[in-house]
């Protein structure tokens, strides 16, 4: 492998850092008009009427459109993820709320005018009448059987229920020499990409052909919503997915304005834009997190896990479209992550609230999975005295024991947890860090170190989903001048995947990697594929390209052995060159062959090959398994990446203000095609990972009015608060994927969560600190310090 | 949010404060900010409020209606108004309290707002509030003293607001984070 496991910077960062990119908001067609909304400003009321007379009369203003229309002349919203296919329940909604709101930015109304100056300005004098119902904006208080009901057509507020045990948790409780309980809590965040969401949308009636331009995850699956949506022919549909500034999970469909926009620009017979405004992105573009996850956990006085009873509540916000839902059963199948539990029980409610619904975020939920169990061992280190690392240690599944069946039925591919955590401790040089702190603290500063543990599933592939599927494919096509064009059905939102697939390209045919074209996001171009999640675009989509560019070496192989009149078997490939093995002086170049094909195929060489060089192949992963009751499981992650984590913080006692000094990771994700890239990815989890658990926070007043709507409250993390971040890469060769890669796409974001809870605890030897509900906050931490206790003699922490 | 105002003691008897209160001309009159001041029924006025302050500026359409009244000590105050930025409602108790010099008001309440004035404006609120308040009572103690009120355009109001508030926005400004630190 010539290009496999290089550092090759990204054939993107020439435009990109040029300021050269295309995103939606760049595209200007002629006699564009622009979109505002109008959203809801409650967030629980029926609709009694809406008055668009004001804003019709504001000239400049071509169509005021409402949610009657929109029932009226389209569909309901297409679910990207069959909620009854999970045993979930599910509303009908629609590109414009019609009847009801169900969260505060709910678009209810939109306006179209010659200019954005216009539009939004006359947005500001539709008149909505509203009914205000009563509002229910936490979890528990939604599960109280007199609360409001954000869906009056269920009989409760629970979007979905799960239940997963093995063993007789009850008596091991029971049994257990240690019992402890409590809550971990992660509070209410999103991604906020710096690109908002944007759309373009051209419609033209003479060819009855509709281009969509959209800062999308998925083009294909959102073609196949909008035809559904506006039950317009599929083909008759173009979906473009220029430049995307940052997507992380929040991009992938279905919002309202999607097929709203489109509509539009049906409905005029004119190109129309929209660009979100930052306020409506974080009112209305998908928020994550808030889970509270109650637990009973049994150990025994070495530090031995033998029993949890967990709860899961999700707060999921208002119904929708969007697959968000779906992370707070991910939080309830990853647990215990990456321990062996042998009595363990884990019950889910996801519960609906009059606040935004939640959208894929990064982490997409295996997230707090990982922050909840580095929070429970250390909850048993604390308990037992045995050192934290050593609990990890103690109760870690073992590399001889994948793959491995956990509790929810799903299945571990691979891994060497105690490896990496070795590695990871020696990186650190916990001996020499203890000096350190014992120095400052001498002079009155207060360090401390912290550990986490991240188990990231990747490649996700769910039944019955048009969006969440286990494949995806690719075209691979070597030109007359012996150049590669690869047409991918995965995207990229800005990750640079597109650098890695033409590495993957380059190996496999033996071309220099400057000879490959990469071409994504297009429906019209492209193979049909699923587009960017779950970390699937090297994993599934790099793997089509394997097959495809593999297929095309080998058809070349055979003309090449008919050429040099050899068996095919007697031909090598070594640098795009084919050579008769043992006799190297007997060969055909790459180019040759590629001549032979397009100039010759009556010929001698080629006429018993199918003529063309160009081959379009589909991946399917492994591991997966989506007949229970056929094969006793159920398992949607072909790839389980994890990683150890460590840091040193400094706190400030006065203040709770803390500063990260030092990152590191040893990170396992498998084969990595191209460790620059993969860095980049972790380095930018890290980061979003610190502003979630220190920084970033969505919060809702009472009534359900969303306070932090700009940056200016909802504070992301900058150059200041990220530290220099370490990475060291494992490598286990993942047993399923054809080039061994598993995913790192959402490395790095778990690790913060616990790892600064731990880090901050250990900065307080002397004290029982306990950390377990985030944001970590100056005023939570400060608060937590001086009302923590001394603590006991006899646990120490001396990892 | 709960909202508590208090006057300056206002050197005037209860009964005479009482009479400038509930007087719907002298209402319109002496309100900041406001355009229209209609009776609609025995204490049920309509009203169109113009503020001029970043995120809470615009014209707001509502009702306000006065209740309970106990002359000269207190009456409830109820109101609600609709503007591009968003909506507010409110209620308050008015106390008249007769004290040493004069009349002093105390007016105590919550208030709920929503649309981009709660994310904008939501800690603006209180300080618009409390200026708005006090600017009313001034010119409460003007009438009464035979003074012209000072005549307040939006504008000119909205920079006396902002010089209210622009101390704690600076604060949040320096202070990132804010929000998420009040968790």
């Amino acid at each position: 492998m010539k290009y496999i496991g290089q550092r090759i910077p990204s054939v993107t960062n020439r435009a990109l850092v040029a300021g050269r990119g295309t995103y939606t908001a760049d595209v200007s067609l002629p006699h564009m008009a622009h979109v505002a909304v109008v959203r809801s400003t409650l967030a629980s009321a029926r609709i009694r009427s809406v008055d668009a007379s004001a804003a019709e009369a504001v000239p400049g203003v071509l169509a005021v459109v409402t949610g009657a229309e929109i029932v009226r002349e389209t569909r309901p919203l297409a679910d990207s993820l069959d909620p009854a296919a999970a045993g979930a329940r599910s509303v009908e909604t629609w590109a414009l709320a019609h009847d009801r709101v169900r969260y505060v930015g709910e678009a209810v109304a939109a306006v179209v005018a010659e200019d954005r100056i216009t539009a939004h300005q006359a947005a500001r004098l539709v008149e909505v009448d509203y009914e205000e119902l009563p509002a229910v904006v936490d979890a528990e208080q939604a599960l109280a059987p007199d609360a409001p009901r954000v869906a009056p057509e269920w009989p409760d507020n629970r979007l979905a229920q799960a239940h997963f045990e093995r063993g007789d948790v009850e008596t091991a409780l029971r049994e257990a020499e240690i019992v402890l309980e409590g809550v971990v809590s992660q509070h209410r965040y999103t991604a906020a990409p710096l690109e908002p969401r944007a759309y373009v949308a051209d419609y033209d009636r003479f060819r009855d052909q509709l281009v969509f331009w959209a800062s999308t995850q998925n083009p294909h699956p959102l073609r196949v919503f909008l035809a559904r949506i506006l039950d317009m022919p599929e083909v008759r549909i173009r979906v473009i997915q220029p430049h995307v500034g940052g997507a992380f999970g929040i991009k992938i469909p279905t919002f309202q304005e999607e097929p709203l926009v489109a509509y539009l620009a049906r409905k005029l017979g004119r190109p129309v834009k929209y660009v979100s405004e930052r306020r409506e992105d974080l009112l209305a573009g998908g928020h994550a997190r808030e889970e509270r996850i109650h637990y009973r956990v049994g150990c025994s006085r070495d530090g031995r896990i033998t029993a949890l009873d967990t709860r899961v509540v999700a707060d999921v916000g208002a119904p929708a479209a969007l697959t968000g839902w779906a992370m707070a059963y991910l939080t309830a199948t990853c647990i215990p992550t990456v321990y062996k539990v042998p009595h363990c029980r884990t019950r889910l409610d996801a519960v609906v609230t009059h606040k935004c619904p939640w959208n894929a975020y990064r982490g997409f939920g295996k997230e707090a999975a990982s922050f909840f169990m580095d929070r429970i061992v250390e909850k048993v280190a604390r308990a037992t005295g045995v050192d934290r690392v050593e609990v990890r240690l103690r109760n870690f599944i073992q590399p001889e024991e994948f793959p491995y069946e956990q509790v929810s039925g799903v299945v571990l591919d691979s891994g060497d947890y105690p490896r990496a955590l070795r590695t990871l401790l020696e990186r650190i040089d916990v001996p020499a860090f203890r000096e350190m702190q014992a120095a400052a603290r001498r002079e009155g500063r207060r360090l401390g170190l912290g550990f986490g543990q991240e188990l990231t599933p990747e490649g996700c592939a769910l039944p019955r989903s048009i969006l969440l599927g286990g494949w995806d494919g690719a075209t691979v096509r070597v030109n007359p001048s012996g150049q590669v064009t690869v047409l991918t059905g995965v995207t990229s939102p800005g990750t640079g995947n597109e650098t890695g697939i033409a590495q993957i390209a380059a190996d496999a045919l033996g071309v220099p990697i400057e000879d490959v074209k990469v071409v994504q996001g297009d429906t019209d171009l492209c193979p049909y594929g699923l587009g960017n999640y779950s970390s699937r675009s090297i994993l599934l989509g790099g793997s089509a390209v394997h097959l495809a560019a593999t297929e095309i070496r080998e058809k070349m192989r055979r003309v090449a052995a008919r050429k040099l009149e050899i068996a095919p078997d007697d031909v090598e490939v070594v640098d795009g060159v084919f050579l008769a093995v043992g006799a190297p002086s007997l060969s055909i170049g790459f180019r040759e062959v590629v001549a032979l094909v397009y100039t010759d195929c009556h010929g001698v060489a080629v006429c018993e090959v199918e003529p063309g060089l160009e081959s379009t192949r589909y991946y399917r992963s492994q591991n997966i398994y989506h007949q229970p009751e056929r094969e006793g499981r159920f398992n949607a992650y072909p790839s389980w990446p994890n990683q150890a984590v460590a840091c040193i913080v400094e706190v400030d006692p006065e203040t709770g203000v803390f500063r990260v000094l030092r990152y590191v990771g040893v990170h396992d994700s498998g084969v990595v095609v191209n460790p620059l890239a993969a860095e980049a990815q972790i380095h930018g989890g890290v980061a979003q990972g610190i502003g979630g658990a220190a920084y970033e926070a969505l919060v809702y007043d009472e009534y359900g009015q969303l306070l932090t709507t700009s940056f200016m409250d909802y504070t992301l993390p900058t150059a200041v608060e990220i530290p220099p971040i370490e990475v060291e890469h494992q490598e286990t060769r993942s047993p399923f994927s054809p080039l061994g890669t598993k995913g790192v796409g959402e490395s790095g974001i778990t690790g913060p969560l616990g790892a600064l809870c731990s880090a901050i605890e250990d900065a307080f030897p002397e004290l029982d600190l306990d950390l377990s509900a985030l944001p970590l906050t100056p005023m939570r931490v400060w608060r937590a310090i001086r009302e923590a206790r001394p603590r006991a003699a006899a646990s120490g922490a001396a990892g | 949010m709960k909202v508590e105002v208090e006057s300056a003691v206002l050197p005037h008897p209860r009964e005479e404060v009482w009479r400038v209160l509930l007087d719907p001309e002298a209402l319109a009159r002496l309100l900041p900010g406001v355009e229209r001041f209609e009776t609609v029924a025995e204490d049920d006025y309509a009203v169109v409020v113009k503020l001029g302050v970043g995120a809470v500026r615009g014209t707001y359409t509502g009702r306000v209606r006065l209740a309970d009244r106990q002359p000269p000590e207190r009456y409830r105050l109820e109101g609600e108004a609709k503007g591009a930025p968003g909506w507010a409602k409110g209620e308050a108790v008015m106390n008249l309290l007769a004290v040493d010099g004069g009349t002093r008001i105390v007016a105590s309440g919550q208030a709920r707002v929503g649309g981009a004035i709660a994310g904008v404006g939501q800690r603006m609120m209180e300080g618009v509030a409390q200026s708005m308040a006090r600017a009313f009572f001034a010119s409460v103690d003007r009438e009464l003293a035979g003074r012209q009120p000072e005549p307040v355009t939006a504008a000119g109001f909205g920079w006396r607001v902002l010089l209210d508030v622009v101390r704690s926005f600076f604060a949040r400004l320096l202070g990132r984070g804010d929000a998420a630190r009040r968790r």
